[in-house]
Order: structure tokens, then sequence, then C-alpha cells
């Protein structure tokens, strides 16, 4: 594999152009774009490729010349993007290897968001919802974070109305009468009178 | 399971017709010996099948006697392989939870009882291997999880959930073999429902194995020092099971009804058993269970 062709830039190009071509290209096959959609798949194997080439070039070009500093970013970068593509495509085994391998020092809010879907989609709902908060406390504007954390809420408060339309009543009836005794009785006292002498 | 209060007569009886039809199919296939023990879960599987693989308007029902009541004749579902495959599935587990009842408490009963329907036994897993195979699996990773005192509720209860997941897809089905989006949706029920069973279990035993000193995942851990904190987890995600469950259900009937005469009096009633059980039956049963968790502490 030519890495220069994958890029589409010649030999010739400076870091920056190849920098930007690099950047286009995952900009273009971003999984994002390909969520629900038959090409993720084919989308996930091109940014695996580019990601490769990016890496080849690179570690050539630090051999002979010092000059590539800053790509460490972009790298972690698109090795997110991979695993994101990972998840969409519900290869999640894989999607935890490759997020596991990652350094401890490299894991920000976005690692445990990635995370918690991956374990959503597995049905590990309280690892996801630690992942989650996490996320959430190392990163409180992102609002995506916040956004997953609720979702789960609202799917068993979905759950519980639609349980509720069904007839479903809770077997502490006896407590709401008490309740409403007794809210009786501040109305009566607010009044003047005394519904409960005892209270 | 479902809620019994909120059946109506002709879905009790829908219900019921599948519990004879399993318990029938299980005399008729494995021997009479192995009809003791029949879990209801049994007939909700059967009954979940005949609506996925579309089978419920082909639904033979007879009526005859049963050792049980042999002067009460009773209605019973006849001639659908999903009746015949969910009695395996009982016959499956019923053996296997007695081999383990047998090595954790050597009691005798355990181990007679096992002798009796191990022909049976032979036969169902002979004649539906991958499901034999799921669960020999799962019950291997269970013990071992248990002999490693796990203390996570999701890793704890994987083996069970994923080895429910595995039984509802059956792949041996005609029309449901090439349907993937219908398997995956069965799997997705099965997987919930078994996470749930296995957690409520864990919630109902925990003061019998906290005396007996039994492995129980509440029990494990940091999850006695932090009590409140391992019950508001294991109830978080005994209500994500529920309203996943019920979530992967709604899909699959919006499915089945374009596949299905919507008029058909068994498809109806079969849906109102099946609601009622996601809906009311297991969330009863949840916060009774949960509610008394809370009480003691």
């Amino acid at each position: 594999m030519n890495p220069y062709e994958v890029l589409g830039v010649s030999e010739n190009a400076s870091d920056e152009e190849i920098k930007k071509a690099y950047r286009e290209l995952v900009k273009k096959y971003h999984p994002d774009k390909y969520v629900n959609n038959p090409l993720a798949d084919l989308a996930a194997e091109k940014i695996k490729e580019i990601n490769m080439a990016y890496d080849m070039i690179t570690k050539q070009r630090s051999g002979s010349s010092s000059t590539s500093s800053g790509s460490s970013y972009d790298n972690g970068d698109s090795n997110f993007s991979y695993i994101v593509s990972l998840i969409n495509s519900n290869r999640l085994d894989e999607a935890i290897n490759e997020l596991e391998k990652m350094p401890a020092s490299s894991r920000g809010a976005y690692w445990y968001y990635l995370m918690g879907e991956i374990a959503k989609r597995k049905g590990w709902y309280n690892n996801a919802r630690q992942y989650y908060q996490t996320a959430v406390n190392m990163d409180p504007s992102n609002g995506a974070y916040r956004q997953a954390y609720n979702a789960m809420n609202n799917q068993s408060t979905v759950y519980t109305y639609q349980s509720n339309g069904r007839g479903y009543r809770r077997a502490d009836s006896t407590c709401d009468c008490c309740t409403s005794l007794l809210c009786a009785d501040c109305c009566c006292e607010c009044m003047g009178g005394d519904l409960i002498a005892c209270c | 399971m479902p809620f019994k209060p909120e059946l109506k007569y002709r879905e009790y009886d829908a219900y019921k017709m599948y519990y004879c039809g399993v318990c029938k199919s299980i005399g008729r296939n494995f021997g009479q010996l192995s009809r003791f023990g029949l879990v209801y879960e049994a007939a909700i599987l059967a009954l979940l099948l005949d609506v996925a693989s579309c089978n419920i308007v082909n639904t033979k029902i007879s009526r005859a006697g049963c050792i049980a009541h042999p002067y009460k004749k009773s209605f019973f579902v006849e001639n659908s392989d999903c009746v015949d495959y969910a009695a395996a599935v009982n016959v499956l587990l019923m053996y296997f939870k007695l081999q383990d009842n047998w090595q954790d408490d050597r009691k005798f009963s355990a181990l007679s009882a096992k002798a009796a329907i191990k022909r049976g036994f032979k036969k169902a897993s002979k004649k539906y291997e991958i499901a034999a195979d799921s669960i020999y699996i799962s019950i291997n990773q269970l013990n071992k999880l248990e002999k490693n005192n796990c203390s996570s509720i999701d890793e704890a209860s994987e083996p069970f959930a994923a080895m429910m997941s595995s039984l509802f897809k059956w792949l041996d089905n005609d029309s449901l073999v090439n349907n993937n989006t219908k398997l995956d949706l069965l799997g997705k029920i099965g997987y919930n429902v078994g996470k749930w069973i296995y957690l409520i279990d864990a919630v109902s035993d925990f003061y019998d194995d906290k005396k007996k000193g039994s492995y129980n995942v509440l029990l494990k851990g940091d999850n006695t020092n932090n009590f409140s904190s391992a019950t508001d987890d294991i109830t978080f995600t005994l209500q994500m099971c529920m309203a996943n469950a019920a979530e992967a259900y709604q899909e699959l009937i919006r499915i089945t009804d374009k596949e299905i005469d919507t008029n058909n009096i068994n498809y109806i009633n079969a849906k109102g058993v099946i609601d009622n059980l996601l809906y009311v039956g297991i969330r009863h049963i949840t916060d009774t269970k949960v509610g008394k968790l809370h009480e003691s502490v």
C-alpha cells in the first residue's frame, strides 16, 4: 500500500498539506455520517486505511525530521472515529478492545461516553449509567453526555407511563388514603378548622 | 407471571391453553415424569414464538383431561412446533437446575428427580442441540462468576441473560430462521427478560442467601457496605430491563401486525397476555420484591 496514494497527495507534499488531506478524508468518511447506512462497514474500512496511511507517513517523516509535532491530537481523534464506526456496526467487543488499549492518561470525557454507549448496547445498563455519569462530571458543558445520561431515565419514565396506562396501580393505595387525609387536615387547619385533632 | 387481575377472561384462557399445551407436549415427547416442574415462562415462550413466527393463526385447540386434573377436561394447544420447543427448553432447564441443586446442596430429592427425567433430557438435548449447548455454557460461566465472588450486577447477570437471549432466538423454525430482524428482537426480549429474572431472584433470595451464606451478588464486594446504592443500582437495572424488553416487543408487534390478520382472535389474545406480562406483570413483581428489600434495610 502506498500511503501517499491513499491520502491522494504527492510524495513531495508538505506536512501541512498531508494533514489537510487527511483531515478532509476523515471528515468525508466519518462514521457519524453513516449511521444506519448500509455503507457503514465500507466507510469504517476506509477510515482504517486512511489512519494507517497517515500513521505510516508521519512515522517515516518523524524519522528524518522532527517537525511533525501536534499530530498526537489527530491520531487520538482519528482513532476515536474508527471506534465509533465499530460501535455503529455493532462490533462491540472490538470497540472495547480498542478503547482499553488507550493509555489511562488519554481517557477523557469522550472515552467514558463511548464506553457508556457500548455498555448500553450490550444491555449493561448499570455500567452504562456509571460511564455516562463520569463523562458528565468530567465535562459538564457537553450536552450530548448529559442527554445520553438522561435518555436512560427517560426510557424508564416512558415505560412507567405506558404501564400506568394499562391499569397498573401501586400496591400502596392505603398510603394514598393517608396522604389525602393529611392533606385534607392541612386544608382544614388553614381555614381555621381541624379534621384530625392530634396533628 | 402475567398479572391476573388485569387479564381478560379470554386472555387468561388463551394463556392457560398454552400452559396445558406445553405440559402435554412434555408428557408426549419426554415422558410423563418430566411433567412435574413446569415453569410458567415456558408457556410465555411458546406464546411469544407462536406470535413471532405467525403460527398463532394456525393453532389447533383440543380438549382432554390430564394427570393432574383427570376429571376436568381442559383446552390445550396442539400441533404447534413452538409449543414443542418450549416444552423441550423447559425439560432442559429443569434438568440442569436439578443437577445444580444436587451439586450445591446434596439433596437426595434433587438426585432422584434428575434420574427420573434423564431420558427426557437426553431426547431434548439431541433434538435441540443449540439450546442445550447455550444452557450448558451459561451454567458453567455462572458457576465461575460465583466462585470468583463477582460483585458487578451487570457481569453476574450476563450468562443467564445471554442464555435466555439464545433460547428466544429460535433458529430451527422455518419462518424465523431467515428473518434476522425478528430474531434480533426476540434475542433482545430474551436478554432483557433473562437479566430481569436473574436479578429479581437475587432480590427475592437475598435474606435466604444471607442466612445460608450462599452466593448473591448483593452480598458481594462493596454491595453490603453500600447497600442503599446497591439496591438503587439493581432497581435501575430492573427498570431498564423491563423498558427495553417492552420496547423490543413493540417493535416485533409492529412487524407481525403487517403479516397477521389483526382481527384474528388468537392473535389478539396472545398480544393481550404478553402485553400484560411485560407492562404490568413484571412491574408488579419488581415493585413488590424491591419494596420488601427496602423495608427491612
